[in-house]
């Protein structure tokens, strides 16, 4: 119970102040945006830099988050957008997980052209642009083969078939952007794994690579990919922004386009804000999750 | 060694074509907008009737300058910031410092930065190497630091050398194949930011040529003149493999060495 105190008190307190090294950042930025606003519309309320980005948190976190450039609250526009958003970045996620779990694991256990394909695949799509990966699938499953609609969003309480329709080529394109990074992860964990002497002790006990994937490799390299997980989903979070855009899906990607294009700074900051708030909750729990199923990590907490 | 001979050959082809065929503000021509491939005009011409060739020739020399820029400048910061800082019990900072950049991802921020003021060239270069640079810290610290304990650096410390020649004599010379991979890796993904964040129309100033831009201008006639949407796209995968498979090749030479 002690280590778990110490694991979680470590990570609030390191949480904590990179957050507000993130924060101060993008304050700064806002700051010298202020200076050009207030001439702009007599928005003259003169703080100082450490009470005015003070007001500027306790706004933030009290959900007093201002009005757009078109005067909707945007509150309520980011409540209507970042459901689909969500939904997108963690089901791609999933799937992307799922996917190359599974191609990593058949590739260590058979080898042969299964890694060899599963390295092709992962040079290919990584050096794709996400946009470009969207376009291409647009015109094999839309224009070709015309199974699945061009762009567009049907929200599910109209028709739950035409929403599923209209979020799964997006879905896909996150998939396929975010899959090579895991694959290549796990794979090469895995094969790491395999080459160690205890794994080695499995062959001598009359295993195949099968066991050592099964009895040794397995939970380690799950565990490890633990470690990555925010940044995955940082990426698919940055991925939304151009797959929605390709879509036109009205989710938080495509917001922040337009926030950004029709110079918004209110619901671009907000948004950002929002996204780092996020991506540092999937941070915190990806960790203490790690530190709960892996002993090293524990321990290496315990020592600090 | 065969895909080094290839990414290189195909990147440098690349590049030199662009070079002779860069237009870089090609007249506007609505008349022979859309107007497919001919002898003269390899490429067609766009839906505002400039030579399309020559746009992505340009398109491509500033995407890549823009890229390169970022790649050295990341790297010399990060590398900076680590040396540095892992001196005077400083690292602490350092490691918030690049793990505060993680939950800012980047295409999110620029497209941030862009709403404060527009796009441009310089926003788009600063918004990637502030992202990139603290990664490079944080992948250097480890390598700086056993290379500052080794007893060629201690023994040059001991003669009173200062730090920064100490950095470039024996520090440096050592980092060169870390730095060499992990440069072009940072120059691929530039590519790829630069591409998509132009794209999304908030990278460079509207109307510069970019392969991202013309990919995003050609997608709306996607249906009715697919070609002016090929050409540029083939034209970026090719950039990306080339400097993919030069990547595969330099980190392949790396682990048999060892």
């Amino acid at each position: 119970m002690l280590t778990l105190f110490i694991v979680s008190l470590a990570l609030y307190s390191l949480e904590y102040f990179s957050l507000g090294d993130s924060l101060s950042v993008i304050m700064s930025e806002e700051v010298s945006d202020a200076d050009l606003a207030r001439y702009r519309n007599a928005h003259s309320d003169s703080v100082g830099f450490i009470s005015g980005y003070i007001k500027y948190i306790s706004s933030f976190f009290s959900f007093n988050w201002g009005v757009t450039a078109s005067g909707l609250d945007v509150k309520d526009v980011i409540a209507s957008r970042l459901p689909l958003t969500l939904t997108l970045a963690i089901s791609s996620m999933f799937f992307s997980l799922l996917f190359s779990f599974l191609w990593s694991i058949a590739a260590v256990i058979k080898r042969g052209y299964l890694d060899k394909t599963a390295e092709i695949f992962s040079i290919v799509a990584m050096s794709l642009p996400s946009f470009l990966i969207a376009i291409i699938l647009v015109i094999v499953f839309s224009v070709l083969l015309k199974i699945f609609p061009v762009a567009g969003y049907i929200d599910p309480s109209l028709s739950v078939g035409g929403y599923l329709k209209s979020i799964f080529l997006p879905t896909l394109s996150l998939t396929i952007i975010n899959a090579p990074i895991w694959l290549r992860i796990f794979k090469g964990e895995l094969k790491k794994i395999a080459s160690e002497s205890y794994s080695t002790s499995i062959i001598m006990q009359g295993g195949d690579n099968k066991d050592i994937v099964l009895y040794s490799a397995l939970k380690p390299s799950l565990i490890f990919a633990l470690s990555l997980f925010a940044d995955s989903f940082a990426s698919a979070l940055a991925g939304s922004a151009v797959v929605e855009k390709v879509f036109a899906l009205p989710g938080l990607g495509s917001l922040m386009v337009s926030a950004a294009l029709s110079r918004d700074v209110q619901l671009a900051g907000v948004t950002m804000l929002l996204i780092a708030l996020m991506v540092s909750v999937v941070f915190v729990v990806a960790e203490v999750l790690q530190a709960l199923l892996d002993p090293r990590v524990r321990r290496s907490y315990e020592k600090a | 060694m065969r895909k080094l001979k290839a990414g290189t050959i195909l990147l440098v082809f690349i590049v030199l074509v662009s070079l002779l065929v860069a237009e870089f503000d090609a007249p506007i021509n609505s008349y022979q907008a859309l107007s497919g491939p001919s002898f003269s005009h390899p490429f067609g011409f766009d839906s505002l009737g400039r030579d399309l060739c020559g746009r992505m020739g340009a398109g491509i020399v500033i995407s890549l300058t823009i890229s390169a820029a970022t790649a050295v400048l990341s790297i010399a910061i990060g590398l900076l910031i680590s040396y540095f800082m892992s001196d005077r019990n400083l690292s602490f900072f350092m490691f918030s410092l690049s793990d505060s950049m993680k939950l800012l991802p980047t295409v999110p921020l620029a497209l941030f930065l862009s709403s404060l003021s527009g796009p441009g060239a310089g926003k788009l270069v600063f918004s990637m190497v502030i992202t990139m640079s603290p990664a490079v810290a944080r992948s250097a610290y480890s390598k700086i630091a056993i290379l500052k304990k080794e007893r060629f650096t201690l023994s040059s410390y001991g003669l009173g050398q200062g730090k920064v020649k100490v950095f470039f004599t024996h520090i440096l010379p050592h980092l060169y194949p870390y730095l060499r991979e992990q440069g072009l890796s940072l120059f691929l993904s530039a590519v790829l930011m630069e591409a998509s964040l132009s794209y999304l129309g908030a990278g460079l100033n509207p109307g510069t040529p970019s392969l991202g831009a013309i990919i995003s201008e050609a997608k709306d006639y996607m249906l009715s003149n697919p070609l002016f949407l090929a050409f540029p796209s083939i034209a970026l995968i090719a950039i990306s493999v080339a400097l993919a498979l030069i990547i595969r090749a330099f980190s392949e030479l790396d682990s048999s060495s060892k």
